[in-house]
């Protein structure tokens, strides 16, 4: 692991994603602290004579939204319903994932065949529409939202741990474990598992994004987070008419979002090179 | 017991019974095709403390007949179709498969081709030595320590207790063939599978580690199936020799029988086959004509249409196994004088 580190540490742009989703992670956590208001508050100097949004100023760093709320503080709890959604929808669907491509890759046959049919239906359905109706049938609420992502997300992991364990299975060392008289549970845990540990920390890592930005638009769409509970994606759907008199409102949780997709696109990017299970001892 | 007539004629078997017994083995692959033959009834036997060379062609169902040994061929597609596989009285292929999972590793003992890949490289060869010792032995750390040690000493590893550190990828070739030994021997097994374990290595090693097999198997008397194409390896190595040719076993001899009087034409083109330092020649003696695949095998004796002596009834009749001399069979209605 020290090993792993060593490179990781190299590669200045992974480094770099992590310092930033580092940061916005104990920005999130310790929210109340540095949160100059509450982001539940209405203020009524929030608003303009007119009633109007407030652009960014001393006071308000970020402006405030149309209820008059303080959008700095509105995007630390942000942060916090996002990067839960992120990290756990994410966590999730890749267990998911890896439990059947794993299943499927190794035991093969029919098992196989049926699970990987199963993906490609799940891939042929439009990832949005499934989760749309499931939020629909299922009352949102932030895990019942993790709980749809997942769902709609485990797809990939499987097909790519799938991919990957059928090859291992062929390598001559599993066959060398199986004349050794080991046990398929033991096969699968001890000798397939390692080798599939880059691939799933690196989509654990890539699919976060794609999990914050699904989080995102089920909340431009209505059916994520429900509010008051700020989350990215909810607040960008709230002010959405208003983009071109209250650009800020759009501007930046659309930004915060960008940033944590492409942290965690490129610290993925960094531990897939630093794991690599055969670069092991090497230089 | 009485050896009358009224007696199975398998519980006369004479003293001492061989160690492995692989009775008319048939073993088929599910191809687009339909099904296809790869052994055909295949039978032969190692006594106790035995080394039996297994040779031929690439893809003349060799591998696949030991692989089924230890059931190893991936089903689907691979069907053993008829057939036993005794070993020490049990019949391998009825056993369920935690007890056949006992059996691979502890009492049969199998080095592969390539030990570039047949080492996971994830782990530190310490570490996959004391797999085995926990599979089968369920020992604890320390003794799997002084165990591993002393296997690595057996197989001629130096400095053992820093190569249980190491990778499969900081050894040679040979080190980590003889790892692969190591592991094989763990449980002192009764009887070593050796699939081209020399094949991917370089001359001078290979010499070792054939020295090697041979130095442990006669501390460990365990019996040894050496599978090979190479018959100078069988004969350097093997007391016994199996000449397979398109799925069948075509000639069984002791290794001086075969090379002094090969009795089937396979046999004496195989031995005419390889070259000789110091005699030059324009053409390389070969068999004409190629093995045939797997599916196209005609009646009668597969190596007809390749052979100077078939006759008629070798097209229409598939020869049967027999004794020419004492130890020595031949399948062959035509064989060489």
């Amino acid at each position: 692991m020290g090993e792993a580190w060593k490179r990781f540490k190299k590669d200045r742009v992974a480094l770099v994603g992590a310092i930033i989703i580092a940061t916005i992670s104990l920005a999130a956590v310790f929210a109340p602290l540095i949160a100059p208001y509450d982001p539940f508050e209405q203020f009524f100097e929030g608003l303009t004579i007119e009633g109007a949004p407030r652009p960014p100023d001393g006071e308000f760093w970020l402006g405030t939204d149309l209820l008059g709320r303080d959008l700095f503080s509105r995007l630390l709890y942000g942060a916090r319903t996002s990067l839960i959604i992120g990290i756990a929808a994410n966590a999730a669907a890749v267990l998911i994932g890896t439990a059947f491509g794993a299943t499927a890759g190794y035991v093969g046959g029919w098992v196989g065949i049926a699970i990987m049919r199963f993906t490609d239906l799940m891939m042929a359905f439009p990832a949005l529409l499934l989760a749309i109706a499931l939020a629909a049938i299922l009352k949102p609420s932030l895990w019942i939202v993790a709980l749809v992502i997942a769902l709609v997300n485990w797809v990939q992991t499987a097909r790519v741990i799938y991919t990957q364990t059928r090859a291992l299975v062929e390598r001559e060392f599993i066959e060398a474990a199986r004349a050794a008289g080991a046990a398929w549970p033991r096969i699968l845990m001890v000798h397939v598992l390692p080798h599939l540990v880059p691939h799933i920390l690196v989509w654990a890592t890539l699919g976060i994004s794609v999990t914050v930005l699904l989080e995102a638009t089920l909340s431009f769409l209505g059916i994520g987070v429900q509010p008051p509970t700020p989350s990215w994606g909810g607040i960008i759907f709230e002010s959405q008419s208003y983009f071109l008199s209250a650009p800020w409102l759009v501007f930046f949780p659309g930004i915060s979002i960008l940033v944590v997709a492409l942290a965690f696109n490129v610290v993925g990017d960094g531990l897939r090179d630093a794991l690599d299970p055969t670069q092991r001892g090497r230089d | 017991m009485s050896g009358g007539p009224v007696c199975a004629p398998r519980l006369i078997v004479m003293p001492p019974s061989p160690l492995l017994e692989v009775d008319s083995l048939s073993v088929s692959f599910a191809t687009d095709n339909g099904r296809v033959r790869v052994v055909e009834e295949v039978s032969f036997a190692i006594r106790q403390g035995e080394t039996v060379g297994l040779v031929g062609e690439s893809g003349c169902g060799k591998s696949v007949a030991a692989m089924s040994v230890m059931r190893l061929n991936p089903s689907p597609p691979c069907y053993v179709d008829e057939g036993r596989i005794l070993f020490q009285g049990d019949d391998l292929l009825t056993l369920d498969s935690v007890d056949m999972r006992a059996i691979r590793g502890d009492r049969i003992g199998m080095v592969f081709q390539e030990p570039m890949t047949s080492l996971n490289p994830t782990f530190t060869i310490g570490y996959q030595i004391a797999e085995v010792f926990q599979i089968h032995r369920g020992m604890d750390a320390a003794e799997t320590q002084r165990e591993s040690i002393d296997l690595l000493g057996m197989v001629g590893i130096g400095a053992a207790e820093r190569r249980l550190h190491q990778y499969p990828h900081e050894l040679s070739g040979g080190l980590r063939q003889r790892v692969m030994i190591a592991m094989a021997l763990a449980c002192r097994p009764d009887l070593l599978i050796a699939d081209e374990p020399t094949t991917a290595l370089d001359v001078t090693v290979q010499q070792q580690i054939l020295e090697l097999l041979r130095r442990l198997q006669a501390d460990i008397g365990m019996s040894v199936l050496l599978i090979s194409h190479d018959l100078g390896i069988v004969a350097e190595v093997c007391e016994r020799v199996l000449v397979m040719y398109a799925g069948r076993i075509v000639e069984s001899a002791t290794v001086d029988a075969l090379f002094q009087h090969p009795q089937h034409p396979y046999t004496v083109g195989l031995l005419a086959a390889p070259p000789r330092l110091g005699q030059r020649r324009s053409a390389l003696p070969t068999i004409p004509g190629t093995v045939p695949p797997p599916g196209q095998r005609s009646a009668g004796c597969h190596f007809a249409d390749r052979c100077a002596r078939a006759t008629e009834r070798c097209r229409a009749e598939t020869p049967v196994f027999e004794s020419v001399a004492p130890g020595h069979d031949v399948a062959c209605w035509n064989p060489a004088p």
